[in-house]
């Protein structure tokens, strides 16, 4: 594929090495090096805390902790990434960034809902600091979403599985992420596309112990479909929550050509 | 002398100052079989003692060759896991251009910890595995990699994300079950190992005289008390179940996010239906068996 940010298998050694020197030292610093990779890859990192603190009555950490390794992952990799939760985190200002995102993580309630019965839709809940919480429907995303988005991490129960309506798009179809596994590198793929969520219910302490081990991965350099298997593997987790991906086993993440990748060709 | 000596970084947070405190604390627990205080985010690789570091590379070298893993095996790496502490020695094995293929992991005593085939081989003529015979053949990968199968039946689920029958033994420890812990078997359709984890969590010892199921749903029933969830629509409690979970900040968010221990508990299952919803919302809490406080729990999302 000729997309600049696919893993640069044939990029000059130097401009590898390079990169992983500039990634490494930013890093290291602490700030992050959206600093120094200038904003031209704009993310949004969403995070439900209401919905599991407030408006289900128990009070809750995860749903921090898990805005947060993402949002550590996603300037790793070279976005420049918004991060919203409570009120920030609305129906309006999703659809509002999905015009120019791309990458996206999102930390809610996710199911097929009825819009209206018996017809179910793919969506997610806002947050907006109280516990109405509008529903974002892939509908919704795909009338928005522009053509290069990268990547799309859906925390939330239901959003890896097959539309149960015939004919409604699944949320990964809302960014344009084939619901397909292209793992052959010698074969034509999704580019540099990928897509993360769950089938069926998802608990949230399983989702904090894979998607730690997955950005864990992810941040030392390896490619997404590896990070996955990685994450699955050696995650600590009941066996009721599954985590499933689509696109291309091979993207690095990056959006750019300046691949933090330092364990990829 | 050490094998290596490399940094990685996974929280852009984690200052380099922290992280020189993180591997200086990982190094100095190095074969004492102690664990770091902290390292929940961190990913740091730590050196491998070299006359370890030979036996480590030996065994993963001979694993990967019983198991037709292709790749040419780096250094061994250690690290500390990032949930339990414990440390762990990885070996990657590299294609010829520079991809992965393959991971090995060992505990410090040399325990398997994990195997991963990150090669996408062809399909060949066998019989493809399907459910019914998937737990025979990870019986017979788990012989292969020197692991021990238990007698019990596993659960067998299709695995998407892995493209292979997950096939599982929950680990139980006297009969209790752990249900994070397990031996698991990822098979392929051709009855090849995609990967294979045995996952046991460091244990806490168990209590002489544990408090009584009736204990736990008091403690509870005292919690929803206190959070007013006992006023939630069609609120179910289930019976108490004994478990060993690893304790996390979900019943308290003070609590720390250090390495974590197993240690046996009381878990109840509550459902209910919050103000302006319409589905149920279902939530665990783990009651200390030994304490009979409240160290964790989880909820859907």
């Amino acid at each position: 594929m000729s997309d600049p940010a696919r893993p640069a298998r044939s990029s000059p050694p130097v401009a590898r090495v390079a990169a992983t020197i500039v990634a490494l030292v930013v890093g290291l610093s602490g700030t992050g090096h959206t600093a120094v990779l200038a904003a031209t890859y704009p993310a949004s990192d969403y995070s439900n805390v209401t919905a599991f603190d407030t408006c289900d009555g128990t009070p809750d950490t995860i749903s921090h902790s898990l805005e947060a390794l993402a949002q550590s992952g996603l300037g790793y990799l070279g976005y420049t990434s918004g991060e919203y939760a409570t009120t920030g985190f609305t129906r309006a200002r999703v659809l509002s960034r999905a015009s120019t995102d791309q990458a996206i993580y999102v930390h809610s309630h996710g199911d097929q809902y009825f819009d209206p019965y018996p017809k179910q839709v793919q969506g997610f809940r806002e947050d907006g600091g109280d516990c109405s919480q509008a529903i974002i429907y892939a509908t919704d995303l795909a009338a928005v979403r522009p053509a290069t988005v990268h990547l799309v991490l859906m925390s939330t129960c239901h959003l890896a599985e097959a539309a149960r309506t015939s004919g409604q798009p699944t949320m990964a179809a809302a960014y344009g992420i084939d619901r397909v596994k292209y793992t052959d590198p010698h074969a034509p793929d999704d580019g540099a596309r990928f897509f993360l969520g769950y089938e069926g219910l998802a608990w949230t302490a399983d989702m904090l112990h894979f998607e730690q081990r997955f950005w864990g991965y992810v941040t030392t350099g390896h490619l997404l479909g590896d990070a996955y298997t990685l994450a699955r593997a050696s995650a600590a987790m009941s066996g009721t929550t599954v985590p499933d991906w689509f696109g291309t086993y091979d993207y690095s993440g990056a959006p750019g050509s300046s691949l933090p990748c330092t364990r990829c060709v | 002398m050490y094998h290596t000596m490399n940094l990685s970084r996974i929280d852009l947070r984690i200052t380099a100052a922290g992280m020189a405190i993180a591997v200086a604390a990982g190094l100095l627990c190095v074969d004492l079989g102690e664990r770091p205080a902290t390292l929940s985010l961190a990913h740091a690789a730590l050196a491998v003692p070299v006359a370890r570091g030979a036996t480590v590379s030996a065994a993963a070298i001979e694993l990967a060759g019983r198991f037709g893993l292709a790749g040419t095996p780096g250094a061994p790496v250690r690290t500390a896991d990032q949930v339990t502490g414990e440390f762990l020695d990885t070996v990657d094995f590299r294609r010829a251009d520079g991809r992965l293929a393959a991971e090995v992991v060992r505990a410090v005593d040399g325990r398997l910890v994990r195997l991963v085939d990150l090669t996408d081989p062809p399909r060949g003529p066998e019989t493809p595995v399907d459910a019914a015979r998937a737990p025979t053949a990870a019986r017979r990968l788990l012989g292969a990699s020197g692991l021990a199968a238990p007698a019990s039946p596993p659960v067998t689920t299709w695995d998407a994300g892995m493209d292979a029958w997950c096939v599982r033994w929950v680990r139980t420890i006297d009969g209790v079950p752990a249900p994070t812990d397990g031996l698991v078997t990822w098979v392929r359709p051709s009855g090849r190992l995609k990967a294979l984890s045995d996952i046991r969590s460091p244990l806490a010892a168990a209590p002489a005289e544990p408090v009584t199921a009736g204990a736990a749903t008091l403690a509870v029933r005292a919690y929803l008390r206190r959070l007013h969830l006992d006023r939630m629509a069609d609120l179910v409690v289930d019976a108490p179940r004994l478990a060993w979970v690893l304790p996390n900040a979900f019943v308290d968010p003070a609590a720390g996010s250090g390495p974590s221990t197993l240690r046996l508990a009381w878990t109840i299952t509550l459902g209910y239906v919050p103000p302006g919803w319409s589905d149920r919302h279902a939530v665990e809490v783990d009651v200390d068996a030994a304490t009979g406080a409240l160290i964790g729990g989880t909820e859907t999302a």
